[in-house]
């Protein structure tokens, strides 16, 4: 017998497969990074890793813009399109928290999913001009591209689950994904211009870590090109964490909490909510 | 005067050479190198005939030594392997290894006194200073093999070639790797050095109070500095690469204390900093391509009266890093001034100049000068989008760095050795490519193929 949770997520997956936006998102994805990636690594002439450096930058931003924004609004068209459909599954008699996981697992395999095309086709690119030296950091830029998949799946099933109606939720998600995508980096690079320079260094460190956009796309280029990518902040971040492994994991742990504390909040608000 | 001692030495080489006919001495395998060095008279031939020796060689009368295919000679890490202290002496084909590794008593594989010495064809291996010439002129160093010790830590390695209070040498053609400094020059004047290939090391070429040197078409590649140019005055280097010099401490030219370097037409390639200059000043970069760098070019205090015409920048991550406000170097000539890769302005005028000048600093880099962290949002949107509100609103004043005259074409220079720096050190790989498009393909049809089949 399958667990209801895998039931229900098998069921969510089925539902976005019907989902125009789903394969669309897919295609425009990959569309975009293996243009970036064949204008990167092949039409260049290549001669340096710095071009592995720049694809790699490029595609850790379309992937830092697109997966955040594709997993809030697939989150939202979830919960308040087919309420019905959630209304019905919560009278089964199964615990509101497996309802709640199961959707969650399902909008993420859907998101993930989608985004395989966009990050497999500029593998093969990378593949057959640099090969294994650049394959590990790639693989590394995938896997902190999925966590961000993860962290926004979780923000737009909490966001569903506060907002209610759909248009409320839809608003809000656009926010959230502003915010982070475009606010907070602008609100860091202003506090530069009024804080002292020693407190500087620390808020524009540990700020980092208060987006999960930032984080992923610190971490991926410090695989990728190395922490003297950042010059003399790579090398303040070296001494702070001792080595790039360390750092890596500083930051893995902050995008672990982004990636528990939205689904243990919509889980909690959930299990209290009369629907 | 030294010129003219280095001149009358070769001369009585050559005397005593034509006075008494040569004779060759062949030295088989398990006999003495230094025996037959007692019978040798000047011009004499020294050949080995062995394979290999174990001996510590003073090199007094003017003699060639040579043999057979590389012939070894081990100095089982004591002292100098071979001491050259007879002017014009040859050593032509060997293979010396294994000096001492006393770096304050100078050991080296090869230890050259006099001058108007030829060291060619020859390999030096598990070298401390591969090749140390103390005080000798026109001493010739061409075509052979350097290679350092990988055991010793960087600051327990010596140089590959270690030039002291000599000039007019020539060094050409070698390999230099896996060595502290590839060439280290300490009052070495008027050397010329042409087409090396120095990698591994910690700078490539290391210029110390050495005037009139120049250095043309030579490689240098994964160094912590291509070429480090301190204290030093009129340096001319040309058609040179620099390339992937990385990490915290690394440059692809360095130049600290310097008077009128050129540079003309090298390549500066994929390092963590392409050019970094200190208290340097009338020094002239024109017509190299400054490519792939994190950063471009970093110019710290004290330089003054810098020229940078006909560069081409061209995909550098960052262009220029100031610590202080610099107003004193020219980035343009009446000829028009830099190809900036970065540059968005237009040419209503059609003359290959745009109309706008080019603020070389853009908001971001102004700020990242100012405060370090600040980099951590290199790349990221709220940078960019900073940068585009800075194009269409220009409110803050980006620093005096700037570029009148800023070329809209890159300046096309066949002499900029493109051809040596494309060898890529990668190897595809296939299999790799193979799991990607797996990857790609395999969740895409479950996605699709989802919930079509009947269940």
């Amino acid at each position: 017998m399958k667990s209801a949770v895998l039931i229900i997520g098998w069921q969510e997956v089925v539902l976005h497969r019907r989902n125009r936006w789903v394969i669309s998102f897919s295609v425009l994805f990959a569309g975009l990074t293996l243009l970036v990636a064949y204008f990167g690594m092949i039409t260049s002439g290549y001669a340096g890793f710095q071009d592995f450096t720049r694809t790699s930058a490029s595609i850790i931003n379309l992937g830092g813009f697109l997966i955040p924004l594709f997993a809030l609004l697939l989150g939202v068209f979830s919960f308040l399109t087919h309420r019905e459909y959630l209304e019905i599954l919560v009278t089964q008699p199964v615990s509101r928290t497996r309802v709640l996981l199961g959707k969650y697992l399902g909008l993420l395999f859907t998101v993930v999913g989608a985004s395989a095309l966009g990050f497999g086709l500029p593998g093969v690119i990378i593949a057959l001009t640099i090969g294994t030296e650049g394959i590990f950091s790639y693989l590394a830029v995938i896997l902190y591209s999925c966590l961000l998949a993860v962290v926004f799946t979780g923000l737009s099933v909490l966001i569903s689950l506060l907002a209610r109606r759909r248009q409320v939720a839809l608003g809000i998600a656009l926010g959230v994904w502003v915010f982070f995508e475009l606010l907070y980096g602008v609100l860091m690079l202003a506090t530069t211009l009024y804080l002292s320079p020693n407190i500087l260094k620390t808020t524009l460190l540990v700020g980092l870590l208060g987006n999960p956009i930032d984080i992923s796309r610190v971490l991926s280029l410090l695989q990728v090109g190395g922490p003297h990518l950042f010059g003399p902040a790579g090398a303040t971040l070296m001494k702070l964490t001792g080595s790039t492994t360390l750092a890596s994991l500083y930051g893995l742990a902050g995008l672990m909490v982004w990636v528990v504390c939205p689904l243990a909040a919509a889980i909690f608000v959930f299990r209290r909510q009369d629907l | 005067m030294r010129l003219a001692l280095a001149v009358s030495s070769v001369v009585a080489a050559l005397l005593t050479s034509t006075l008494y006919p040569a004779t060759v001495h062949t030295v088989g395998q398990g006999e003495s190198i230094a025996e037959a060095l007692l019978r040798a008279r000047p011009g004499d031939t020294v050949y080995l005939t062995g394979r290999e020796y174990h001996e510590n060689l003073v090199v007094n009368v003017p003699i060639t030594l040579t043999g057979d295919e590389l012939p070894l000679i081990r100095g089982g890490y004591q002292g100098n392997v071979i001491h050259v202290t007879a002017p014009g002496t040859v050593l032509k084909g060997l293979h010396i290894s294994e000096a001492g590794t006393r770096l304050t008593k100078d050991m080296a594989c090869v230890l050259v006194e006099a001058d108007g010495v030829t060291v060619k064809d020859s390999m030096v291996t598990e070298a401390l200073h591969g090749i140390y010439v103390k005080a000798g002129n026109s001493v010739q160093i061409v075509g052979n093999h350097i290679e350092g010790r990988l055991d010793l830590i960087e600051a327990d390695r010596g140089n590959g070639i270690h030039l002291w209070n000599s000039s007019n040498n020539r060094v050409h053609r070698n390999e230099i790797f896996n060595v502290r400094d590839g060439i280290y020059f300490s009052f070495a004047h008027s050397t010329r050095i042409t087409e090396n290939r120095i990698h591994n090391a910690r700078y490539g070429l290391h210029y110390m109070y050495s005037n009139n040197n120049s250095f043309i078409h030579n490689r240098f590649e994964s160094n912590v500095a291509g070429a480090a140019l301190m204290y030093s005055e009129d340096i001319v280097f040309e058609r040179n690469v620099f390339a992937r010099c990385r990490g915290f401490r690394a440059y692809g030219i360095l130049l600290q204390s310097i008077s009128r370097a050129e540079a003309r037409s090298n390549l500066v390639l994929d390092n963590s900093r392409g050019i970094f200059m200190n208290n340097s000043d009338s020094c002239r970069f024109e017509n190299n391509d400054v490519v792939d760098n994190d950063l471009a070019i970093q110019l710290n205090g004290g330089c003054d009266d810098n020229l940078f015409v006909r560069n081409n920048f061209i995909n550098n991550l960052s262009e220029l890093l100031l610590d202080v406000s610099d107003r004193e170097t020219k980035w343009a000539d009446d000829a028009g001034g830099n190809h900036w890769s970065h540059y968005k302005g237009y040419d209503l005028d059609r003359d290959g100049i745009g109309d706008v000048p080019f603020d070389i600093q853009n908001v971001f880099q102004v700020v990242e000068s100012q405060v370090p962290e600040v980099r951590f949002y290199l790349l990221s949107p709220a940078a960019e989008v900073l940068q585009a509100a800075e194009r269409a609103l220009p409110i803050l004043n980006l620093g005096d760095a700037r570029d009148p005259k800023p070329l809209m074409q890159a300046v096309v220079n066949k002499e900029v050795p493109w051809q040596q720096a494309s060898s890529s050190r990668f190897s595809p790989s296939p299999l790799w490519a193979v799991f990607f498009l797996a990857l790609a393909l395999l969740p895409t049809t479950a996605l699709l193929r989802l919930g079509t089949q009947k269940r």
